[in-house]
């Protein structure tokens, strides 16, 4: 997990660069390279693609082979996780929305929050509900720490 | 019929541990015929929670993989499964440490009379 983030040590004055006064503070970054490859680990067995977005549905990383616009699929699964959030709120009180499996006839996907993003992931429709949420919660444990550290309060 | 149809879905409720309620709405969440025990949360079986499935399955379909069959929905102490019978949906609250595939096999079960009302309901 230490291999996802790469802590910042020097402070760099951007000043004179961008013409406004700002600096560089030091402070965790996530490595893009590992986390595709993480991202990657779960696509086996009829794993399609996995998916790592924000709640507004813009992509944050993606690994995995897919024929369909992942941008458009990470702001569908965005949109569909956001809704049905707000619903539970209305109904269910404190309640706080975990996963969700869409059922489809040619696939599945499952949807589950890591710190303040969405893992999202596409199986193939063979690929049994419980195997899919089994993967997607392992994957999410194993982000929780890297992502957490890096996380913009919201 | 929705009085035959009540009594099924009431029987069916046992038959899964942890399942609270079985309501058949519309696609705007309005209800057709519903069951649940006491201990099912209230405003589950109201117009605002129900219709929120259609939204979503509308938007699922449009993944790429196929038409969306079911949502499954996980919360901190529920868990909701909806089926899509356009122009009904069937949804199906349990609580989180219910049976899921078991509330997925009564799709099956419930075939046959979801068929019916949809045929009834369907405008020729």
């Amino acid at each position: 997990r230490d291999q996802l983030i790469c802590t910042q040590t020097r402070q760099k004055d951007y000043s004179t660069d961008l013409g406004v006064l700002c600096s560089y503070q030091p402070g965790a970054m996530l490595k893009p390279k590992a986390l595709t490859k993480v991202l990657d680990q779960a696509n086996t067995g009829g794993i399609q693609c996995t998916l790592l977005l924000n709640q507004e549905g813009s992509l944050m990383a993606f690994a995995g082979r897919s024929d369909k616009k992942e941008n458009i699929t990470a702001a569908i699964a965005a949109n569909i996780w956001v809704s049905n959030e707000k619903g539970a709120k209305t109904a269910l009180g404190d309640e706080s929305l975990q996963f969700i499996v869409l059922d489809c006839s040619e696939g599945k996907v499952g949807i589950r929050r890591v710190a303040n993003l969405l893992l999202c992931m596409y199986a193939q429709k063979i690929v049994g509900l419980g195997l899919l949420k089994a993967k997607v919660e392992v994957l999410a444990g194993y982000l929780e720490g890297p992502l957490t550290q890096i996380a913009t309060p919201s | 019929m929705t009085e035959e149809l009540h009594k099924y879905l009431k029987r069916l409720l046992p038959t899964v541990e942890g399942l609270q309620c079985v309501i058949i709405s519309d696609r705007d969440g309005v209800q057709l015929v519903e069951a649940h025990q006491p201990d099912a949360p209230a405003a589950t079986l109201k117009p605002p929670f129900l219709g929120t499935f259609s939204i979503a399955t509308e938007q699922a379909s449009k993944l790429g993989i196929g038409k969306n069959k079911a949502i499954v929905s996980y919360y901190t102490c529920h868990q909701v499964v909806q089926f899509n019978h356009f122009p009904l949906v069937v949804t199906c609250i349990a609580s989180k440490d219910a049976n899921t595939g078991l509330i997925y096999s009564l799709e099956e079960d419930m075939h046959e009379a979801i068929s019916d009302l949809q045929a009834a309901v369907n405008v020729p």
